[in-house]
């Protein structure tokens, strides 16, 4: 019975905190489908019309640049993913069932790299980008993020391979098998786990920074959020609907990818804190 | 395949060629410029260590850093709290706890833009709905601008930011806490402990570990701490609510200062070298 009733409570309190933390999101969607004049005009919960007025406007805001802050976004984000996944799968398996050269110092340089955020380099990057006349380009924002974002995706890509036990590959060297056959044939199938994590784990992060875009993208590379920032901290006469509205066109790509792949993105994202 | 050769160097050369040019030269460099006085244009000159001499003495500097901390220690034990509680809340077992472990998540997996735009709506002076319900219960008499005085602009920067991340230590104390053997509490109630004594005598001392490693992970992201402000007070009013991360945002590419920007971020950089070493003794802590 006290049992029963301890469960009770532990639920009622759930369903209180998880209503306490959905009301945001759940307030920026409501808000982004009212009109101007409940927007403005009072609380209420549920709008009574539902209008799309406030996403046609942020996509005609300043003849829909809002359209080429998407598109670059999405330009920088798949590039990132491709780039950081081939990077580290290839590394990480060299790391994992190869014999390199040096391979003592390139792991130093890579827990390093780990430990210093991008943040306190942003002088000198913004010097190495300019130097190579990749300021405000596609390629400067995606080789930044890929910088910082493989490191932690090697070490991923490392224990993912060493899972993979070596009687494969020595069986199939019998059989007369290359080696890049071995890698391509039986490596990279089963490391594939592992590569969806690395995959999600870029995606969030470039998908979601707003640092490096500000820092490194001027006007030409402007991601979805710093041209959000924009709106939000310099137009005064944008309202509080085609913000929100922002803010749902910004999370929803994230959140889908978090719906159907839950489990590696929670495994991404906490082996990625904790290192 | 099994002797060193050069063609294995082959799969760690896009590695290699990536960090080298965007990490380790930038790096050395970012010494280099910490030494000189490097306008974005016209001359640079060799000023030795003057740039760390001022940054001790530039009083925007030192409260930009005193600022930081004083963030760090609130919005630390604040999402630790929520989500020490929440942990509890969901290791439980009944129909549907994914679904709230998933919904405490949420905030998580959002930008950090997305957020501080939605909770500058919440704490709009006029129409936000926090003000709105403040004032019907009667807490205050007129609309309250959050965001105008540091005074109420920094806890509610915090009460966003503990929004956003509770649900990330919330997992990692939940992953502590279902690692707890179940056969230690059994063999407790039978030796007669209640629930509470359980909790405080057995699941405590045993996640201790985790909870430094929640603490000092927290305390890491909070010296980092940028986007936050810059999106919801903009370091306002006066740069009171300005990070060292800001400050040094603002004096590199506002004032473009590139050699004393360089040379304030080395000063973090040591400042987060020390963290780390905590973040490492925990850790070696857990393993144990």
């Amino acid at each position: 019975m006290n049992k029963e009733r301890s469960k009770v409570i532990i639920i009622v309190l759930n369903i209180l905190l998880g209503m306490l933390w959905i009301m945001p999101i759940y307030w920026a969607v409501v808000t982004s489908v009212k009109t101007q004049k409940e927007l403005y005009g009072g609380i209420s919960l549920i709008p009574h019309v539902v209008t799309p007025e406030n996403y046609v406007s942020l996509f005609q805001y300043k003849d829909g640049i809002f359209f080429f802050y998407l598109k670059n976004s999405f330009q920088i984000c798949v590039l990132t993913m491709l780039l950081v996944t081939v990077v580290s799968v290839l590394a990480g398996f060299a790391f994992s069932k190869l014999k390199i050269w040096g391979v003592k110092i390139w792991t130093a340089m890579i827990l390093f790299t780990i430990m210093v955020p991008a943040q306190a380099l942003m002088v000198p990057l913004y010097n190495t980008l300019s130097d190579l006349n990749l300021l405000g380009t596609v390629w400067g924002m995606v080789l930044i993020y890929v910088t910082f974002q493989t490191p932690f995706c090697v070490l991923m890509m490392k224990s993912s391979f060493d899972m993979v036990p070596n009687a494969l590959r020595e069986a199939a060297l019998m059989d007369g098998a290359s080696s890049l056959a071995i890698f391509w044939n039986i490596y990279c199938p089963l490391a594939l786990p592992g590569a969806i994590t690395v995959i999600v784990y870029a995606a969030y992060n470039t998908w979601n920074d707003y640092t490096i875009g500000l820092t490194f993208g001027g006007s030409s590379m402007k991601t979805f959020n710093v041209g959000l920032v924009d709106m939000l901290s310099a137009d005064t006469t944008v309202n509080w609907g085609t913000l929100t509205s922002g803010a749902i066109v910004g999370m929803l790509p994230i959140l889908i990818l978090f719906l159907l792949l839950q489990k590696h993105f929670v495994k991404g994202m906490m082996s990625g804190a904790v290192k | 395949m099994k002797k060193k050769n050069w063609t294995n160097m082959f799969f760690v050369l896009p590695l290699l060629v990536i960090n080298i040019t965007f990490f380790v030269v930038p790096f050395v460099k970012s010494l280099y410029m910490s030494l000189y006085d490097w306008p974005l244009l016209g001359e640079k000159t060799f000023i030795g260590i003057q740039n760390f001499i001022r940054a001790f003495v530039d009083k925007k500097f030192l409260h930009s850093l005193l600022f930081t901390m004083e963030y760090a220690l609130i919005v630390t034990p604040m999402l630790f709290l929520v989500a020490f509680v929440m942990a509890i809340l969901v290791n439980q077992k009944f129909r549907g706890v994914g679904i709230f472990r998933t919904i405490y998540f949420m905030p998580v997996v959002i930008s950090m833009t997305a957020s501080a735009d939605i909770w500058l709506w919440i704490y709009n002076e006029l129409y936000g709905v926090l003000n709105h319900i403040l004032l019907a219960v009667g807490i205050v008499d007129k609309p309250v601008a959050w965001m105008h005085l540091p005074k109420t602009s920094l806890p509610a920067v915090c009460a966003m930011v503990t929004w956003k991340m509770a649900g990330f230590s919330m997992l990692m104390l939940l992953g502590a806490f279902q690692s707890v053997d179940e056969e230690v509490y059994q063999s407790a109630s039978i030796d007669g402990a209640s629930k509470i004594q359980q909790f405080f005598r057995i699941t405590l001392p045993l996640i201790r570990p985790t909870i430094g490693l929640s603490m000092v992970i927290s305390i890491i992201g909070s010296v980092l701490a940028f986007e936050q402000f810059k999106i919801m007070t903009a370091g306002g009013p006066s740069s009171k609510t300005q990070t060292a991360v800001y400050y040094i945002y603002q004096t590199s590419f506002g004032h473009f200062k590139f050699g004393y920007g360089a040379a304030m971020s080395m000063i973090l950089l040591v400042i987060l070298a020390v963290l780390s070493y905590f973040q490492f003794a925990v850790m070696k802590d857990k393993t144990e």
